[in-house]
């Protein structure tokens, strides 16, 4: 019997039949979370799996009945068997979620008592443990993805001054464990010379990465709105640059909408390959109310000229913009029924293909510490029509998500789908 | 999972072996495809290494274990054929595995050699297809079918 009531990855399949059973099941693990019984909690404990001190489990919820008091290092993201990744943080349950065992040296997930299949976790980086010539721990530098590495060079957003912050949003409302990670300092602004010690020791483990993303909190001050921003990541991703011997390295920003100089700069003087601003919601009333940051600096138009504008520096398809699928449903302001969400997905994702922009769409978690903690999540089904018709509409024009992938990025159902084309 | 008799797993081994991966597209049209790299691991899984995402054969692997179709692993070596029908198990994009496909790519053929994927598949039946074996076999279960009457083992020749 499972422990979910509304219809699961293998129902929606039987609606669906031309989604694989994979990506649905990343899906539904996205929105309903991830727990380790006691044994999978030890093993990710193995120097393969033992990912970091920055994602910690401690005694709390269920594991208060396991006898783990002391904290337990966390895994990294979720591999299913396709190599689909599911970036889903473990001990970090939500939503009736799903159960990782381990039994006679595998992984194997449930969905309450019915088991669904061997998954594996994303292993340890050989980066992680050292620390670069400042005595900083490289892993409070960079993360890993299965085949990414993902920094964040300023680890504060501004738009949380004054309760402008996008209303899904937890980004830093929790650091005790990064601030922990590194070793209790925590400055708002990484040394670009820990970034490129740090990138430096990475790429020396051979096959482990392909792509490095930048992605920090707005900062919206400076001469022209978000200079002090770019002038952050350019200084960055040069950093960066310094490990590679030619002039572009495959790299992604997600960053706020910047105008035109800035773009140019980014791209003319660094090795930057893609740029994502993210629009997070399309209809217009509620991208001023669900994200009141981005409205106040400097509007929905700003934000969707700044793609458009992209797409002639960085070329048709090196520009992305993320919407996080499921808060325009969100109450008492938003859609009354899926139909219209879905409706305006398309639009979006139908005007930004037009001018070369890949619209990709994330599965909303409704975090503690964010406004809309609380708030029901859309169906799975909801995210199965979603990803076909996006899938669909980027296909017709032409688009693909090579920056964004299932390999790169694993965070969206619909690039999954991209793998056959 | 299929064991495989030492003989295949010799032949899998062996690098003089030729290695052949047949695959049909979502449409149903056939793919074949040399893959050098492909052996058998320690758990009797097979393996091989595929360098791009877009390779016609990448694409195939995607749609087989997304719908769970099964795939002909084919290995030769002189007048030896074995065929072994094998399931999608693993599509391996990080961690020891790829490591190891890879160091060994790059041993081979420089540092600049680079795989994206290790496919892992499992065997679920295996069949010696070298054609003495397949005649043997034929002439037991058909006798006098098909062959034709003036092969040497059969017509007595004038002195
Ligand atoms: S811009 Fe919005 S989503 Fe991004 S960190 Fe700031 S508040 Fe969060």
């Amino acid at each position: 019997m499972t422990r979910s009531h509304e219809p699961g990855p293998r129902e929606v399949a039987a609606l669906h039949p031309e989604i694989p059973l994979f990506i649905l099941l990343k899906m539904d693990l996205q929105r309903r979370g991830l727990r380790l019984t006691p044994a999978a909690l030890e093993a990710v404990q193995d120097p393969l799996y033992d990912y970091s001190r920055s994602y910690v489990i401690y005694g709390q919820g269920d594991y208060v009945h396991t006898g783990h008091t002391a904290p337990k290092n966390a895994p990294g993201p979720l591999l299913l068997r396709d190599g689909t990744s599911v970036l889903v943080l473990a001990g970090a349950e939500y939503n009736n979620s799903y159960t990782v065992d381990h039994q006679d040296g595998r992984f194997l997930l449930y969905d309450g008592d019915e088991f669904l299949d061997e998954v594996d976790f994303s292993p340890r980086p050989d980066f992680y443990g050292k620390r670069t010539s400042r005595g900083t721990p490289m892993e409070s530098i960079a993360t890993a993805r299965p085949q990414r590495i993902d920094i964040n060079p300023y680890r504060f957003c501004h738009f949380w001054e004054g309760g402008n912050q996008c209303r899904y949003c937890a980004y830093f409302t929790d650091v005790t464990a990064s601030k922990a990670l590194a070793d209790g300092k925590f400055p708002r602004q990484v040394d670009p010379e820990d970034i490129f010690e740090t990138v430096r020791e990475a790429l020396k483990e051979p096959g482990r990465f392909s792509q490095i993303m930048l992605t920090s909190g707005a900062d919206p001050r400076g001469e022209h709105t978000f200079d002090f921003e770019v002038d952050r990541q350019i200084e960055a991703l040069q950093a960066i640059g310094r490990n590679f011997q030619g002039r572009r390295f495959a790299s992604e920003l997600i960053g706020c909408g910047y105008d035109k100089r800035q773009l140019q700069r980014l791209h003319d003087e660094t090795g930057l390959t893609s740029y994502c601003p993210d629009i997070e919601v399309w209809d217009p009333k509620l991208f001023d109310w669900i994200c009141p940051g981005k409205a106040k600096y400097n509007g929905r138009d700003w934000w969707i000229r700044s793609a458009l504008d992209a797409v002639d520096i960085f070329g048709p398809g090196n520009v992305y913009t993320n919407a996080v699928a499921g808060v325009e449903l969100a109450q008492p302001h938003g859609f009354k029924t899926l139909d219209e969400a879905l409706a305006s997905h398309f639009e979006a994702c139908e005007f930004f293909a037009k001018h070369g922009v890949v619209y990709l769409s994330l599965v909303w978690i409704p975090w503690r510490g964010s406004q809309f903690h609380g708030q029901p999540q859309p169906p799975l089904e909801f995210y199965a029509r979603l990803i076909k018709g996006l899938r669909d509409i980027k296909r017709a024009y032409g688009l693909t998500s090579v920056n964004d992938d299932y390999r790169h990025c694993g965070n969206h159902g619909d690039s999954d789908l991209e793998r056959i084309a | 999972m299929a064991s495989l008799p030492d003989e295949v797993l010799e032949l899998l081994r062996d690098p003089a072996s030729v290695k052949l991966l047949a695959t049909v597209d979502p449409d149903g049209t056939p793919h074949l495809a040399i893959r050098p790299s492909l052996t058998v691991l320690e758990n009797g899984e097979l393996a091989f290494a595929e360098e791009l995402d877009s390779s016609e054969l990448s694409q195939d692997l995607v749609h087989a274990i997304w719908r769970d179709r099964r795939v002909t692993v084919g290995v030769s070596l002189g007048a030896t054929v074995w065929q072994i029908r094998a399931r999608l198990w693993r599509c391996v994009i990080t961690g020891p595995l790829l490591k190891r496909f890879l160091l060994l790519a790059r041993a081979e053929r420089g540092p600049d050699a680079d795989i994206s994927t290790v496919w892992v598949l499992r065997a679920d039946d295996v069949r010696d297809d070298s054609p003495a074996v397949r005649r043997l076999e034929d002439a037991s279960r058909r006798p006098n079918a098909g062959s034709h009457l003036d092969r040497a083992s059969l017509v007595r020749r004038e002195a």
